[in-house]
């Protein structure tokens, strides 16, 4: 942590000192916003948006009020809200932002005991709140902890855990229930 | 009063440490019944939703937030980010992820000859994979590399047992591991990469033996193998002294 505070403090010496927290995040960030997104080339625009801005905003940032990793993913999320403000207002798409399919592709064997696979994931995903997608995709596409998961959703850690609760009974429901509903 | 959602948060921050599901599992002896299908979707999650930037995006956002900082002169520091991130970029995950509890056991002591071998690998790659915690991961990997040299050893003492799928996962996993111990090592990384120089000496005196022992089709990959060795007790010498001045 200390290490990383250095480097926050360097970069907002020297914007060219922002490399290490950029290398340190760019494959979190973009795979927060490859799940919600399920574009690999939009998750590309927006994964630059956020570091431009995240660059052009360092010597702002205040490490009291939000560690790094919920500042970034705050900012994620805006970027996140804002395109799906623009398509909205173009009609192209809904509001929905859950992820689709990625190149690559993979199946597993899961201890769900069936094929489980990224368009089945999809699918599950499409159906939950708003604020559940967000905990998945922070969670276990970006890979927070539950502490840095609430600070980037500007949540409490126990309205995080019963997010992540609900969310894995309705995920599982989904997985068990619609084997054949595809 | 903690509730389940307390228990679950609770549970897979340990497996996110390291630890193996069934024992994370056995912590929790009132709400196994709950708490293992919840873990289950929760580990399957943390193996199919992450998702890799592909590396020339990476450069490229990478240039242009040089240029935007606009400081040419700091140059050197990128040139030194791109190469440990080099260093860093260990095989990207996993295609297949296979949690199948019982392939998994049956699998757990199979050797690189024998079939169930993929199904122990994807579950050691799963395993990394959720291993959030830096200090967690480094000694998982060493762990893993240990693990390796000793399933060397078994196919040398079965004679004739002994395949170049062995020889080159052990130099695989022997990198992996040391790209994670060198990539920013800390004081955490110094008990990890001591063992690692322990167990670099062993795999030279190890790929010794194989040497005099494997049948002549493998001496190349024999002989490819113990030139890294120097090479990787060189680097984690350094990584070692690195983790040791912070």
């Amino acid at each position: 942590m200390q290490e990383q505070e250095s480097l926050v403090r360097a970069a907002q010496r020297d914007p060219a000192a922002f490399g290490p927290l950029y290398e340190r995040y760019v494959d979190r960030v973009y795979s927060y916003i490859a799940f919600r997104v399920g574009d690999p080339a939009v998750a590309e625009d927006l994964t630059s948006d956020v570091f431009l801005k995240a660059l052009e905003k360092i010597g702002s940032y205040q490490w009291r009020a939000l560690p790094l990793s919920a500042w970034l993913f705050r900012i994620a999320s805006n970027c996140l809200i804002d395109r799906w403000r623009r398509l909205a207002k173009m009609k192209q798409v809904s509001l929905d932002g859950s992820l689709g399919p990625m190149a690559g592709e993979t199946d597993l064997d899961s201890l769900l005991g069936k094929r489980l696979t990224r368009q089945e994931l999809v699918k599950a995903v499409s159906r939950l709140t708003e604020w559940q997608k967000q905990v998945i995709a922070l969670r276990f596409a970006a890979g927070l902890p539950i502490a840095e998961t609430a600070k980037a959703m500007g949540k409490s850690e126990g309205a995080v855990k019963d997010l992540q609760h609900s969310a894995l009974v309705a995920l599982r429901k989904h997985f068990l229930g619609t084997g054949d509903d595809r | 009063m903690t509730t389940l959602q307390d228990h679950l948060a609770e549970c897979l921050e340990i497996i996110e440490n390291g630890e193996d599901v069934g024992v994370a599992l056995d912590r929790f002896p009132g709400w196994k019944v709950e708490l293992r299908p919840l873990v289950e979707t929760a580990v399957a999650l943390h193996c199919i939703a992450p998702s890799t930037p592909p590396e020339n995006f990476k450069a490229s956002l990478r240039y242009r937030i040089v240029n935007q900082a606009q400081k040419p002169k700091t140059s050197w520091p990128w040139r030194w980010n791109w190469r440990s991130m080099l260093l860093r970029t260990v095989t990207v995950l996993v295609a297949l992820c296979i949690l199948g509890t019982g392939t998994m056991v049956a699998s757990a002591d199979s050797l690189p000859d024998s079939p169930l071998f993929s199904f122990k690998l994807a579950g050691e790659q799963a395993q990394v994979r959720i291993t959030l915690n830096r200090a967690q991961r480094q000694r998982l990997r060493v762990f893993l590399v240990e693990k390796r040299m000793n399933e060397v050893a078994a196919m040398l003492r079965s004679q004739g047992r002994l395949n170049e799928r062995a020889i080159v996962l052990l130099g695989r996993e022997t990198e992996a591991a040391l790209l994670d111990l060198e990539t920013n090592p800390d004081k955490a990384s110094v008990a990890p990469l001591e063992k690692m120089i322990v167990l670099l000496q062993r795999q030279g005196k190890l790929l010794q033996r194989a040497q005099r022992f494997a049948p002549p089709r493998l001496q190349p990959t024999v002989i490819r193998a113990m030139g890294l060795i120097a090479g990787f007790q060189a680097r984690a010498q350094l990584a070692l002294e690195r983790a040791k001045g912070k």
